[in-house]
C-alpha cells in the first residue's frame, strides 16, 4: 500500500503537470489567433467569380468512396457534383456494393459502362467495371471488390485525370464554392503549396452539447489548424476539414497507406525532409465544417471518431515518413493533449477521491487537484473563446460570444471528466 | 506546503480569470458595436440600393441619398460598389459624380493613405472603380499611379484594375508586361481584365513578350493568350511549337486552334504528334482534333496504338472529331488486341455517336 506521503507527492506532481500543460495550451491558441489575424490581412479580395470562369485554374478530381447505395451516400455524391468549379470531376469508388445497390446508383445518375482507363501509377486492385453518367455530369464510377480503404483511394487516384485531388468527408457540411476558395493558395504559390486544408467552426447551435462542441471546435481551429499552419509542414487535416492535394505529390509518395490523415502526415513527413521547400496552406474560411451535434450521444460519437483516427494514424506510423515525428513536435503534442493528459487527469481524480474518502489526501490537496484541472480548464476554454473573437475582423454575434464564454464553466464541471473517458476509450478503440 | 501551493495556484488562476473577464468585456463591446453596425446595414442597404436605382434611372432628387450618407457613409459606399459589375457608360459617370458631390471619394482617398490594410484595400477598390471617370481621377490625383508599385499586392491589383479601365494603350501594354512576371493567381485575375484588349495587345506587347529570351515570360504570355480564348494573330507560332522547352511547346499547341495557321504551323503540329514527348503529343492530338486536321490522321492512329492511355484517349477524341474517316479508323481500332487502344477508340466512338444522335 502507498503511504499518504507518496500519494500526496504524486498528486502534487500530477497537479503541477496539469497546471503547466493548461497554461501551455493557451500558447497555441494565442498563436492561432495571431495567424488568423495575419491571414485575414493577407487577402480581403473575393476572387471566386473570376476563378470560376478562368480556364487557367487547374482541374480538380473529387474522390469519394461508398460502400452502399443509401440515400446518405447518394446525397453525398450529389453534393460533390453540385460543387461550383470550372473543371471538376467526381471519381466515385463503389467498394463491395451489391447488384441492387449498383442498380440504384445507375438509376439515379444514369450510369453507362465506360471504356475509360482506370489503371495508373499507384498499387491498387483493378476495378471490375467503370461507369460514366449520360447526364451532363463529370462523373466516373469505379466498381471494386473490397480490398481495404487505401486500395479504394489509390484506385480513385489512378483513375483521376486532374492534377489536383480533393478529399471531402461525408460527415461534413461544405459550401458549394469551397473548391474555389481552397484552390487559391495553390494558384498563389503553385510550386510551393502541395496541400491545402480548409476548415472553420460550425455555425452556432443552441443547447449545451452545441456550445461544448463549439468550444471544442474553437480550440481545434485555433490550436491544431491555425497555430500549426504557422510552422513548417505541421498542418494536418482535422475533423470537419476539407483537403486539396496535388496528384503528383500523392503519386510520388506512393499513394494512400490508410486514410486521408495518414496520407497528409506522410506527405508532410516527406516535405520536412525534402531539399526543396514545400508548404501546406491553411484556409480559415467556412469551406467545410462538422455539423454541430444536438445531443450528447452525437458529441460522444464525434469525439471518439476523432480520437480513433488519431490513434489509427499512430498505429500506421511505419508507413508514414518520420513516424510519430512526421509533424515535428506537432503529433507528440497532439497525442499528449488528446491522450496522456486525459489519462493523467482521470487518474488524479480517482486517486484524489479515493484518498479523500480514506483520509489519505487532505482537502487542500483535493482542492489543488480541482483547481489544476477544472479551474485551469475553465480559463483555457474562456481564453479560446476570447481569442477566437479577437481573430475575427468581420464582426460576430455578441449572444454567441456570451453563451460560449459562460458555457466554459459547465463544460469543465462534468462534461470534461466524461470527455476524458471518451478520449481514453477512443484511443484504444478500432 | 500544500497550503502555500494552493495559494500560489489560486492567485495565478485568479489573475488569469481577471484577465479573461477584462478581455471578455472588450470583446463583448466590440461584438455589440459590430452587431449594431450590421443591423443598421441590413436595414439601410436595400433602401440605399433602391434610391441608387432611382437616381441612375434619371432622377435628380438626391435628398434621400444625402440622408443615407449622413446616417452611414460606409453603407452608401458599399451599395455603390455593388453596382460595379452592372453599370457602365453614363450611368457609371452619374454614380462617380455623386461620390464627388458627397465627398465620398475624399473619404476613400484618406482611407487609402491609412496604414491598416483592412481600411486601405476597400478604399483602393472603390477608387479603382470611380477613377474610370475623369473628374474622379483628378480628385484622386496620383494615388492610384503610386499604388502601381505598392508593397501590398492587393493594392497593386486594384491600381492595375483601375489602369485597365481608364488607361491608354501604351499603359495597358506596360500593365501586360508587368503582369507576365506576377504569380499565377494575379495573372489569372489580370487575364480576365485584359481580355478585351487582346487584339491591340497582339500588335506589339504580345510579340515583344513572345520574342523574349526569358522563357518564363514567353510561357506566361502563351498561357494568357490561351486563357483569352479569342482568335488572335500570332505569326511564327511554329517556332514556339518546335521550342525545346516542352511547357512552351504544349501551350503553343493549345493556342494553335485559336490562331490563323499556315503550312509551317501545321507541319509543326504533325512533328509534335509523332515526337517522343507524350504530353506534347497529347497537346498536339487535341489541337489536331479541334482543327479537324485530316492530314494528322496517320499520326493520330499511331498515337492511338502507342499504348499510353492518356495519349490514346486524346488521339481517339481527335479522331472522333473527324467523321467519317476518323470514325472508320476508330471502328477498326476498337477491334484491336491492345486493350488501351481498343478501350480508348470504343469510348471516343461511343461518345461521338451519342453526341451525333442527340
Amino acid at each position: 500500500m502507498m503511504s499518504a506521503g507518496t500519494i500526496s507527492v504524486l498528486l502534487q506532481l500530477a497537479s503541477a503537470i496539469l497546471l503547466v500543460s493548461s497554461a501551455a495550451a493557451v500558447w497555441p491558441l494565442w498563436k492561432g489567433c495571431r495567424v488568423l489575424r495575419g491571414l485575414a490581412r493577407v487577402s480581403t479580395r473575393d476572387d471566386v467569380p473570376i476563378l470560376l470562369k478562368s480556364p487557367r485554374v487547374p482541374a480538380v478530381s473529387v474522390l469519394a468512396v461508398a460502400h452502399d447505395a443509401s440515400p446518405k451516400s447518394r446525397a453525398f455524391a450529389r453534393r460533390l457534383l453540385d460543387l461550383h468549379f470550372g473543371h471538376h470531376e467526381l471519381v466515385l469508388v463503389l467498394e463491395g456494393v451489391s447488384a441492387e445497390d449498383l442498380a440504384l446508383w445507375t438509376e439515379e445518375f444514369h450510369l453507362v459502362p465506360s471504356h475509360r482507363s482506370t489503371s495508373g501509377e499507384l498499387p491498387a486492385s483493378q476495378a471490375t467495371a467503370a461507369y460514366e453518367s449520360t447526364d451532363p455530369l463529370s462523373m466516373l464510377v469505379l466498381l471494386k471488390e473490397p480490398a481495404g480503404e487505401a486500395d479504394a483511394w489509390n484506385a480513385a487516384v489512378n483513375a483521376a485525370s486532374s492534377p489536383v485531388i480533393a478529399l471531402f468527408d461525408p460527415r461534413n457540411e461544405f459550401a458549394p464554392e469551397s473548391l474555389l476558395r481552397l484552390i487559391r493558395p495553390m494558384l498563389d504559390e503553385p510550386e510551393l503549396v502541395f496541400v491545402v486544408v480548409g476548415a472553420a467552426p460550425a455555425p452556432p447551435a443552441a443547447g449545451l452539447p452545441g456550445s461544448f462542441a463549439d468550444i471544442e471546435a474553437t480550440r481545434l481551429w485555433l490550436g491544431r489548424c491555425a497555430a500549426l499552419a504557422a510552422f513548417k509542414n505541421m498542418l494536418a487535416p482535422v475533423p470537419g476539414s476539407t483537403t486539396l492535394v496535388r496528384r503528383d505529390a500523392i503519386v510520388l509518395a506512393g499513394g494512400f497507406s490508410a486514410g486521408t490523415l495518414e496520407l497528409i502526415l506522410h506527405l508532410q513527413g516527406r516535405a520536412r525532409r525534402a531539399v526543396r521547400p514545400y508548404r501546406a496552406a491553411f484556409v480559415p474560411e467556412p469551406v467545410s465544417y462538422l455539423p454541430t451535434p444536438r445531443t450528447f450521444a452525437e458529441l460522444r460519437q464525434r469525439t471518439v471518431s476523432d480520437q480513433r483516427s488519431l490513434s489509427r494514424a499512430l498505429r500506421h506510423r511505419k508507413s508514414i515518413m518520420g513516424g510519430r515525428f512526421a509533424l515535428g513536435w506537432g503529433l507528440p503534442a497532439i497525442t499528449f493533449y488528446r491522450f496522456w493528459r486525459p489519462l493523467l487527469e482521470t487518474a488524479a481524480y480517482v486517486v484524489a477521491i479515493v484518498g479523500l474518502a480514506l483520509g489519505l489526501v487532505s482537502p487542500a490537496l483535493g482542492l489543488l487537484v480541482l483547481l489544476s484541472t477544472v479551474g485551469a480548464g475553465i480559463l483555457v476554454s474562456m481564453s479560446a473563446v476570447i481569442l477566437r473573437e479577437l481573430a475575427d475582423f468581420r464582426g460576430s454575434d455578441p449572444a454567441r460570444l456570451t453563451r460560449l464564454f459562460w458555457a466554459a464553466i459547465p463544460e469543465n464541471l462534468g462534461y470534461r471528466q466524461i470527455r476524458n473517458l471518451w478520449l481514453i476509450r477512443g484511443f484504444f478503440g478500432t | 506546503m500544500i497550503r502555500l501551493e494552493l495559494t500560489v495556484v489560486a492567485v495565478l488562476l485568479g489573475w488569469w480569470a481577471i484577465w479573461n473577464c477584462g478581455m471578455f468585456a472588450v470583446a463583448l463591446m466590440r461584438a455589440l458595436k459590430w452587431s449594431k453596425q450590421a443591423q443598421l446595414s441590413a436595414a439601410l442597404q436595400p433602401q440605399i440600393r433602391q434610391e441608387i436605382v432611382v437616381y441612375l434611372s434619371g432622377s435628380d432628387d438626391v435628398t434621400k441619398l444625402k440622408e443615407f450618407c449622413r446616417q452611414s457613409r460606409r453603407d452608401v459606399a458599399e451599395a455603390l460598389m455593388s453596382f460595379r459589375a452592372t453599370v457602365g457608360g453614363s450611368a457609371r459617370d452619374r454614380l462617380c459624380e455623386f461620390t464627388i458631390e458627397q465627398a465620398l471619394i475624399h473619404d476613400w482617398c484618406t482611407e487609402a493613405k491609412s496604414k491598416d490594410p483592412i481600411l486601405r484595400r476597400p478604399a483602393f477598390a472603390r477608387l479603382a472603380f470611380v477613377c474610370a471617370y475623369e473628374p474622379c481621377r483628378r480628385v484622386a490625383g496620383d494615388l492610384l499611379e503610386r499604388a502601381l508599385n505598392d508593397a501590398d499586392p492587393e493594392v497593386r491589383f486594384y491600381a492595375w484594375r483601375s489602369l485597365v479601365q481608364s488607361g491608354t494603350i501604351p499603359e495597358i501594354e506596360e500593365l501586360f508586361d508587368a503582369a507576365l512576371s506576377q504569380s499565377l493567381l494575379i495573372r489569372i485575375l489580370l487575364t480576365e481584365e485584359l481580355r478585351r484588349f487582346a487584339v491591340p495587345l497582339c500588335e506589339r506587347a504580345v510579340m515583344k513578350a513572345l520574342n523574349s529570351d526569358d522563357l518564363e515570360r514567353v510561357l506566361a504570355c502563351l498561357e494568357m493568350l490561351v486563357a483569352w480564348e479569342r482568335a488572335v494573330p500570332v505569326p511564327d507560332l511554329h517556332a514556339l511549337i518546335d521550342s525545346s522547352d516542352r511547357r512552351i511547346c504544349i501551350q503553343a499547341l493549345r493556342l494553335a486552334p485559336l490562331v490563323p495557321l499556315e503550312t509551317a504551323e501545321l507541319g509543326a503540329i504533325l512533328r509534335a504528334l509523332v515526337g517522343d514527348d507524350t504530353d506534347v503529343a497529347v497537346a498536339a492530338a487535341v489541337a489536331a482534333g479541334r482543327l479537324r486536321f485530316e492530314e494528322a490522321l496517320p499520326g493520330l492512329a499511331r498515337c492511338l496504338r502507342s499504348g499510353h492511355s492518356a495519349l490514346a484517349r486524346a488521339a481517339a477524341e481527335a479522331l472522333a472529331e473527324m467523321p467519317p474517316i476518323g470514325w472508320t479508323t476508330l471502328e477498326e481500332m476498337a477491334a484491336s488486341s491492345n486493350p488501351i487502344t481498343a478501350g480508348a477508340a470504343a469510348e471516343a466512338l461511343d461518345v461521338a455517336q451519342r453526341k451525333a444522335r442527340a
